[in-house]
């Protein structure tokens, strides 16, 4: 089964902005909101391409276990089937923007298989995007256990 | 992408007590070693502050709308101050090493590791974690808007 749920209640911290409409807060909103909607779609497809354009060759990903993980091992990772994302779902999702840098947190139940076994326990996420060039990349993935 | 080891820093305390390693991404600039020196400086007074309580400091250095998700709940900078001025959070000790800074211009993410000693609620917390600063360049000065921390453990 596929599936996306996320539910939006967003609360944007705008901070400076420098005018104008590609550059507006509810602009920049709408775009990381979409690209958080690519990104996860492309995780339940495996899509490695489109995360590939949209990580940052530097990226930090950190596991609901304390692992870090790098850019080329997420992606191989969902290469082998070494982890997937049989669904994705997300709530109280917020976003605070800063002009050229975007902080994306709230909750996720998503079902995740990694390295043989199922993870599914609700856990809190923040993801760092920058723009860079004119395009948004995601800097920084963690991800924290609730109840821990 | 280019990982480099960190060069010497002014604050030669922060070389001693946090081994540092600094990637770079293709916009490698002139500016990023200033960066990187002036991010480390602003970690290592976060600790003092922290290790001092020195809230005044802290509210200087956090955003005001930074999340900070911590044992899997989601503070606000206020809550995060509070909790350090009422003594419900403390830090017996603060240790941090395999620290990477990520310099994108105006924004800068920090990730370590953590075996600091915490003190929550009169709890003793001190299992291995990871954590990640995010900084951002707002009126002029570097401030926190996002700390995460995650327990190192089996799943």
């Amino acid at each position: 089964m596929v599936m996306i749920s996320i539910a939006y209640p967003i609360s944007a911290a705008q901070v400076g902005g420098r005018g104008g409409d590609a550059d507006s807060p509810a602009s920049i909103k709408k775009e990381i909101l979409r690209m958080e909607d690519t990104r996860d779609r492309a995780l339940l497809r495996r899509d490695t391409a489109t995360l590939d354009h949209l990580f940052a060759d530097d990226m930090a990903w950190t596991s609901p276990n304390g692992e870090v993980l790098t850019k080329s091992q997420i992606l191989s990772n969902l290469k082998t089937g070494k982890e997937t994302f049989p669904s994705i779902v997300h709530n109280n999702v917020q976003l605070h923007i800063y002009q050229n840098t975007a902080v994306v947190f709230g909750i996720t139940t998503s079902r995740v298989f990694y390295n043989g076994s199922f993870r599914n326990k609700p856990r809190r996420f923040t993801n760092v995007w920058v723009r860079r060039d004119g395009e948004w990349k995601l800097v920084d993935h963690q991800v924290t256990l609730i109840g821990h | 992408m280019r990982t480099m080891r960190a060069r010497p820093f002014m604050a030669t305390f922060l070389m001693a007590t946090i081994p540092c390693v600094v990637t770079w991404g293709k916009q490698k600039s002139e500016s990023d070693s200033a960066i990187q020196t002036e991010i480390m400086q602003i970690e290592g007074q976060m600790k003092q502050a922290i290790l001092r309580k020195d809230v005044d400091a802290l509210d200087h250095v956090y955003a005001d709308s930074m999340v900070w998700t911590a044992r899997g709940e989601l503070l606000t900078k206020a809550q995060v101050l509070a909790d350090f001025r009422s003594g419900r959070l403390k830090n017996n000790s603060l240790e941090h090493s395999n620290i990477e800074i990520h310099i994108y211009r105006n924004t800068v993410v920090l990730t370590g590791y953590s075996t600091s000693q915490l003190v929550f609620g009169g709890k003793v917390l001190n299992t291995p974690r990871r954590f990640s600063d995010a900084f951002v360049k707002l009126d002029g000065r570097w401030q926190l808007v996002a700390h995460a921390v995650t327990n190192i453990e089996s799943d």
